[in-house]
């Protein structure tokens, strides 16, 4: 109890407080602008805890960790631009809902979303962080592949009126994903002899191309809308009303704990939650055709999920020196550059940093509504900016972003023919989301498979007979089958009653 | 008030050792006009990683020798091959310095690069490989693993990062002066190689301790056999590979070289001043904190290129015995 008590008094202090706020605050911003995000805001601010107590320097990084998951979703709901690749989701209902005039209630959405998913899972990390670090560690290749394919799922209930199209976009993300060098046994595929392509294609160019440039080329291509289509309009964010938020209390918990569990697995992080949380939201919801158009679930799944996911990343982190996501990979380099080694050792030699940590992140989470609030009405101004003069900024923004990640001018190509393709898609009439849902997952799911397979000596029986993996699986292809059986059954009544 | 004194403190500090430094016959002479401008150094790994700290903390304390802004550029994936061609990419003029790795080797191998276009500069660090089970492994001794793994061939997991890595070749040649047949499954993040042992999901974990030092004192690791010249210090205990007589010493270096064709006055100058920041206690702290302390890596640009030269056998022979050079 001591330790909590001083714990809080290191956090309850100005200098503390005041860094929590400033990185919530250039987390979200840097999370709302498209191509920068949390995990290179961290790399880069990584230099100037150097100079900070440790405890400062941790609770800055790991609140920027906070406010960047969330930031993105305010370019998505209001430029159909996921500012980063976490937000990717919230764009799939929070900009229908916009445009239907309502991206005041759907930042409103998003935000307390947000909120709740942070506190959620920090309050789960505190309690019982050392517990959770255990299961997570009981998941394995068979769980991983089970996970992806869930998400992966997503996609049959995405393509609205053409499932097939949709199954297109999926394959062509997935193929995307097996450019470059293999994990499994180094050798080069689809690089075409080229150096540039092996690293292969990073999603996060990927995304912000196919979104944010294919809708600059299709804004260009009407003309009309350029003359100054969001003129005059004002978003004023509305946080949801208590009646609203309870009737998202399902979600809302589903969404927190899915998050929560998916940030502890080391192999994956926030994008990947987010997509479960958008597609379970879907798969239990009672009317599970109206997402895309702009249903608050549709915001509030997938939004909730990601921000859960900041917390349950850091369990691994701070009890195994593990981390479960891209961003805390690298704020354990805020803890090397103070000689502290994360891990189980720490908790024991250190445990007064390790509750102020814990605490800061409560903080910070908090903080996030006044700094969600703060944001999005900034950013809401740009509504007002013509488009002629947004979206070549959000062109050069996007460039600067994709050439950031690993300082490698491959990413922007990448960025563009992404952004060409994302036009294509748009033209055709194809969705964007079942590409990248490929894209994001295709190296998860095909990885833990081989590697599963590997493993069990290419034995089904091992690999599948395993209660957790096995639940998942087969819930996921069970509801794919019924999905595919309902639109069948529908079809065929239909042609049925036409030859009638 | 009390960051003023300090910051007056530490300026003065910095100034005698700016006079002491200047005072100093160095090694070799600073070659003349060079450097005038800010100088890149390239790293092929992540920020907050074991190759990014040991370059941000060595020209860390070189800086004040070196007088002009360092800037360290992480350039990750492909195994180093984009860094690699980024360096290649600039003039051989001493502006472009390059955290050399194994990997540079292994890719030459491959075939997707060839280290001959660099020159050495130094190396570095010598970093310890070691195996390690989870701490509830049925295996208490590294001989216990051989005897098992000779009794089920082919059942024994080992894993570590990346396919085509040191550590893979490190575990194979293990394995083959052993004369065992085992399995490597390679994750591309190190963590996740963690994770998979602590979770008892594979046997047997190689890696340098430095990095999950937390996760040994914690006794959730434990270590069975270390590739080093003699036993290590902080554990009496775990017998060297060499003792039961497996003649293997190996670890991932790290070194840094430059492009083919810079200047000799420029790379003799930068070693020394290099050498001289190994020694710095604000490199040292930093390196003492992983282990890397206690297998002396110093080498300079000559004895470097040779080390290249000898490594670069080691690795072809092992990946051809693994069948990865076959179809080239």
């Amino acid at each position: 109890m001591d330790i909590w008590i001083s714990a809080l008094q290191t956090v309850f202090q100005p200098t503390m407080l005041f860094f929590i706020l400033l990185g919530v605050m250039i987390g979200t911003v840097l999370g709302a602008i498209p191509g920068l995000n949390s995990t290179m805001g961290t790399a880069l601010l990584i230099p100037f805890t150097f100079a900070m107590e440790p405890a400062n320097g941790l609770a800055l990084l790991a609140a920027v960790y906070c406010g960047g998951t969330f930031g993105g979703s305010i370019s998505a709901i209001l430029f159909n631009v996921p500012g980063a690749p976490e937000a990717a989701a919230t764009g799939f209902d929070g900009y229908p809902m916009a445009q239907k005039g309502k991206a005041g209630e759907a930042l409103g959405y998003a935000i307390m979303s947000s909120v709740l998913g942070g506190l959620f899972s920090v309050l789960v990390m505190t309690l019982v962080s050392p517990q959770l670090a255990k299961v997570g560690l009981t998941f394995s290749q068979p769980e991983y592949f089970a996970l992806a394919v869930a998400a992966l799922t997503l996609i049959s209930s995405l393509g609205g009126a053409g499932m097939g199209k949709a199954f297109i976009a999926g394959l062509i993300g997935l193929f995307l994903a097996t450019i470059g060098i293999d994990e499994m046994t180094a050798a080069d595929r689809f690089t075409f002899g080229t150096k540039a392509l092996m690293g292969g294609v990073n999603f996060i160019p990927a995304i912000i191309g196919a979104f944010a440039i294919g809708e600059i080329l299709a804004k260009a291509e009407e003309g009309k809308g350029l003359s100054g289509e969001h003129l005059n309009i004002k978003v004023s964010t509305k946080l949801p009303k208590i009646a609203e938020l309870l009737r998202l209390k399902w979600t809302i918990l589903r969404s927190a704990v899915i998050g929560t569990a998916i940030g502890i697995l080391p192999g994956v992080g926030a994008t990947t939650a987010a997509f479960i949380g958008y597609s379970e939201t879907v798969r239990w919801s009672k009317h599970p055709e109206k997402f895309g158009t702009g249903v608050p679930e549709g915001i509030s799944g997938p939004e909730t999920a990601n921000n859960a996911a900041t917390g349950g990343a850091m369990v691994p982190l701070l009890t195994l020196g593990i981390p479960g996501s891209a961003t805390t990979a690298v704020i354990i380099g805020g803890f090397l550059v103070h000689g502290l080694q994360p891990g189980p050792m720490l908790f024991i030699n250190q445990p007064k940093l390790m509750y102020s940590i814990f605490i800061a992140m409560f903080v910070a989470n908090i903080f996030m509504l006044f700094a969600g609030l703060f944001v999005a009405k900034l950013f809401a101004n740009f509504r007002k900016v013509r488009y002629s003069i947004l979206g070549p900024i959000i062109f050069v923004f996007a460039a600067i972003g994709s050439f950031g990640i690993r300082n490698d001018m491959t990413d922007v190509w990448i960025m563009f023919a992404c952004g060409l393709l994302g036009y294509f898609f748009k033209k055709f009439k194809y969705p964007i989301a079942p590409m990248i849902i490929g894209l994001v997952l295709g190296p998860l799911t095909e990885v833990s498979l081989r590697k599963g397979m590997f493993m069990t000596d290419y034995a089904w029986g091992p690999f599948l007979m395993r209660p957790i993996a096995g639940t998942i699986l087969v819930i996921a292809v069970g509801s794919v089958l019924w999905n595919l059986y309902s639109v069948f059954i529908k079809k065929g009544k239909a042609s049925l009653e036409e030859v009638e | 008030m009390k960051k003023n004194r300090m910051f007056i403190v530490s300026l003065a500090v910095m100034l005698v050792l700016v006079f002491a430094a200047s005072g100093w016959t160095a090694a070799a002479p600073k070659p003349k006009g060079y450097p005038e401008r800010p100088i890149e150094v390239v790293c092929q790994y992540g920020a907050g990683g074991g190759s990014d700290i040991f370059v941000r903390s060595l020209f860390n304390a070189a800086r004040k020798d070196i007088g002009v802004t360092v800037n360290v550029t992480n350039m990750t994936g492909a195994a180093g091959v984009k860094a690699s061609n980024y360096v290649l990419g600039q003039p051989a003029d001493g502006y472009t310095i390059y955290n050399f790795s194994p990997e540079q080797l292994i890719n030459t191998v491959m075939g997707r690069e060839d280290y001959r276009l660099f020159t050495p500069l130094v190396n570095v660090q010598q970093d310890e490989s070691i195996f390690y089970v989870r701490g509830e492994s049925q295996f208490k001794t590294i001989q216990e693993v051989v005897a098992y793994a000779k009794a089920n061939p082919g059942k024994l997991q080992f894993t570590g990062t990346t396919p085509q890595s040191p550590d893979e070749i490190i575990i194979m040649q293990f394995a083959k002066k052993a004369g065992i047949k085992i399995k490597y499954i390679p994750f591309d993040k190190a963590p996740e190689s963690h994770a998979a042992v602590l979770g008892g999901h594979l046997d047997i974990l190689h890696e340098e301790p430095g990095v999950i030092m937390s996760l040994i004192e914690a006794k959730k690791l434990r270590p069975l056999v270390a590739f080093t010249e003699k036993r290590l210090p902080p554990w009496p205990d775990v017998p060297t590979a060499k003792e039961i007589g497996y003649d293997i010493t190996m670890g991932r270096w790290r070194g840094l070289a430059m492009k083919k064709g810079t200047p000799p006055e420029i790379v003799n100058w930068l070693a020394s001043v290099l050498e001289k920041a190994s020694k710095d206690p604000s490199y040292t702290t930093i390196a003492k904190k992983s282990l890397l302390d206690l297998r002396p890596g110093w080498l300079g640009p000559a004895e470097y290129g040779k080390f290249w030269e000898s490594e670069y056998k080691v690795y072809k022979e092992i990946l051809d015995d693994l069948g990865y050079t076959k179809k080239k």
